[in-house]
């Protein structure tokens, strides 16, 4: 046991050196963190694609945070397992092809404890890739969800939908929409549908209110 | 298109990129010999970025 201790450390030191305790980490992360961001900027991404219909655009499916998640697992199974597997394939036969295994094994180290030492060093590469990348993928869903909070108070919807006008063009909004029936009916639409929006907790739901807020009063 | 980006979001992506151009190009200079010749690999892993250095490190690099 206390052989496959020192042949792990070495198994670890090996794979410091080499970059690939740093690397793999790293490639993990970018991987799993680019999914949150993707489906954050999906929409802004096929609407600069151009060749899409603009409908298609606005009345894209917003994926909620399990189904982020979900496929982030999903990258773990396709590209994760292929980059560990490309990247440990050789790590047994590369020792034996390059010499080094010979040197090892003829000492009293059993050929048990050299593989067990592989392993655990490759489990140990899995568990911090996995881990590290998870919980990035984890706070990365969450920012890209948002919470309204000023909602509470019946001018909430003119909060809302004013959130990114800014105080001099909502006046002219106001003054150029004299039939306040229109924009009162405007504003009891837009208080529910960002009610039910923060409370699912979804940035885009709240983007595409506002949007649609902006066509209705620009035709 | 507006810039207004979420740098929030975005900044640690690049940094994480960087972070691994570097890395890849730091062990290319310190490798005694790679799988063909370093100047391409430089220029795949400049040019590549993030594909580049995985490729690097995949297939670039002579073990042991």
């Amino acid at each position: 046991m206390r052989q496959a201790w020192l042949m792990y450390r070495k198994e670890l030191l090996g794979m410091a050196r080499s970059y690939q305790l740093l690397w793999i980490p790293v490639v993990f992360l970018l991987l799993v963190v680019m999914q949150p961001v993707t489906s954050y900027y999906l929409p802004d991404i096929l609407a600069a694609s151009g060749s899409v219909p603009e409908e298609l655009v606005a009345d894209f499916p917003i994926p909620g945070p399990a189904e982020v998640m979900a496929s982030v697992l999903g990258q773990y199974s396709t590209f994760g397992v292929f980059v560990l597997v490309i990247a440990g394939m050789k790590i047994v036969s590369g020792e034996r092809y390059g010499g080094t295994a010979a040197l090892v094994l003829v000492r009293p180290i059993s050929s048990a404890s050299f593989i067990l030492a592989k392993w655990a060093g490759q489990m140990t590469l899995l568990i911090l890739s996995f881990t590290v990348s998870y919980a990035a993928a984890w706070y990365y869903t969450v920012q890209s969800c948002t919470f309204l909070v000023f909602l509470e108070s019946g001018r909430a919807a003119e909060a809302g939908c004013c959130y990114n006008i800014g105080g001099s063009s909502r006046g002219n909004i106001l003054s150029y929409y004299n039939d306040r029936i229109v924009v009162c009916r405007l504003y009891r639409y837009c208080y529910l549908e960002l009610a039910e929006a923060s409370h699912t907790g979804y940035k885009w739901r709240i983007r595409r209110i506002h949007a649609f807020y902006f066509a209705a009063i620009n035709p | 298109m507006d810039l207004n980006l979420n740098w929030g979001l975005i900044a640690p992506v690049i940094v994480l990129q960087l972070l691994l151009v570097i890395t890849a190009l730091i062990s290319l200079v310190r490798a005694e010999s790679v799988r063909g010749s370093k100047w391409i690999w430089a220029l795949i892993i400049i040019f590549g970025t993030i594909a580049g250095s995985i490729v690097y490190f995949l297939i670039g690099r002579k073990e042991a």
